[in-house]
């Protein structure tokens, strides 16, 4: 048994080695924690995302939206965001169970603390309107955003079928015409004389809206309902 | 003068006096090396020659882990985790050996399982250790590691948590299924 003592020694001492500096065990301890609540903040905001989308979405309460069930399903319900958001989840439960700690809790645990913890932040977030930025952060900056994560823009960017959306550039009250910016940065004039203004909507320049109507001509539409871009039918009814 | 760690100096000192004098080392290899030796032997079933083998193994590898190891916790726990560790890179590496069952460790040990096991009843009470002993070894080295660890090395729950790597309540399970395999190979 001597034996073992004095040849790890020598061994210690021929090979020269060394105890690994307690700052790189630090740094690793870091880096798993840093990354935990990164992915748990990702997570959270997949969550408030989703549902901001799912409470932006026509499609979810006014199904005269799609053609048939499936296109319901994917077009109202925030598929990609979901998955995003479980993945951050697991990836999140993965850097937790390589903390220092993390083996003494089970999984069921360290999932059920994450899918809590995602909920209750994204949760807050929406209610303050994070989400919304965020979204909107995302639509205007990452390619194909709109027709992967938000599919609104799919629904509402048919004005041949009788649905546009855009942003107000100008308003005349007088003639009844607004101009609008589509989401394709297209100008559209607006007939807005007959058209049913839901109450959230305040037609002020900058507003984002969605209309269903008629397009008269190649940039002439005529808007039978205006609805605010953020909200769905539910909302607007209770608000209208 | 030179430092002599005493029998009262906790394992963290001298951990400390490592850190400043490698030859110190060899006060803490003292303290480990036979309990390893013998843990070694009892999950893995090797022969001196290789239990030597992983058992230096083990203490270079604490040896640069050495400022990883907290003081809140057990240092018995952190090292035993290091040379579970090291028994599964073996187990990994060996995988078609053959199990070394005649090998001549302190077998009366095993006897202490049999009758934690409450199994004497159960008309083994008149076996002798290398009976156990060779049922042991029949049994996968997950369960036979856990039976070792609470039976023989006498480790609480919490203990066995921190060398396995796993919730304590999944110790529980992991003993009860433990006891059960090894009933099973009784009868």
């Amino acid at each position: 048994m001597e034996e073992v003592s004095k040849n790890t020694l020598q061994q210690i001492k021929k090979e020269n080695i060394k105890p690994i500096p307690k700052w790189q065990f630090l740094l690793k301890d870091s880096l798993v924690w840093g990354l935990f609540a990164i992915n748990l903040i990702l997570g959270s905001i997949g969550f408030a995302i989703s549902l901001y989308i799912l409470g932006s979405n026509d499609v979810l309460l006014d199904t005269s939206l799609v053609k048939n069930a499936w296109e319901w399903i994917i077009l109202s319900i925030p598929i990609a965001w979901i998955l995003l958001t479980i993945l951050f989840v697991f990836i999140a439960y993965y850097n937790f169970k390589h903390t220092k700690e993390g083996y003494r809790f089970t999984v069921v645990k360290i999932f059920l603390m994450n899918i809590v913890v995602s909920i209750v932040l994204g949760v807050v977030m929406n209610g303050f309107g994070l989400s919304q930025k965020l979204n909107t952060i995302f639509s205007d900056h990452i390619p194909f955003y709109n027709h992967t994560m938000d599919l609104r823009s799919d629904i509402w960017m048919r004005p041949e079928s009788g649905y546009l959306a855009g942003t107000i550039v100008d308003i005349n009250s007088d003639t009844k015409i607004l101009k609008i910016e589509d989401l394709k940065g297209k100008i559209w004039d607006i007939l807005y004389q007959d058209a049913t203004v839901k109450g959230r909507v305040v037609l002020e320049l900058g507003e984002e809206i969605k209309i269903v109507g008629n397009a008269v001509s190649d940039n002439v539409f005529e808007a039978s309902e205006i609805r605010p871009w953020v909200g769905n039918g539910r909302q607007m009814q209770e608000n209208s | 003068m030179k430092r002599s760690p005493t029998k009262e100096k906790t394992d963290y000192e001298i951990v400390l006096q490592i850190l400043e004098n490698v030859d110190d080392y060899k006060y803490l290899i003292e303290r480990y090396e036979k309990k390893l030796f013998i843990y070694i032997q009892r999950i893995l079933y090797v022969n001196k020659e290789d239990t030597e083998d992983i058992l230096q193994e083990v203490f270079i590898k604490a040896y640069r882990n050495l400022n990883s190891y907290d003081p809140k916790y057990n240092f018995s726990s952190w090292i035993y985790r290091i040379t579970h560790n090291e028994a599964i890179s073996f187990l990994r590496a060996n995988k078609k050996r053959q199990l070394d069952i005649s090998n001549d460790m302190e077998n009366n040990i095993f006897d202490t399982i049999a009758s934690d096991i409450d199994i004497e009843k159960e008309a083994i009470k008149d076996w002798d250790s290398k009976k156990v002993h060779e049922v042991l070894a029949k049994l996968d080295e997950k369960y036979r590691e856990v039976l070792v660890l609470k039976y023989i090395e006498e480790k609480d729950y919490n203990e066995i948590s921190d060398i396995l790597q796993v919730p304590s309540g999944t110790v529980g399970s992991l003993i009860n299924r433990a006891k059960d395999k090894f009933k099973k190979l009784v009868k």
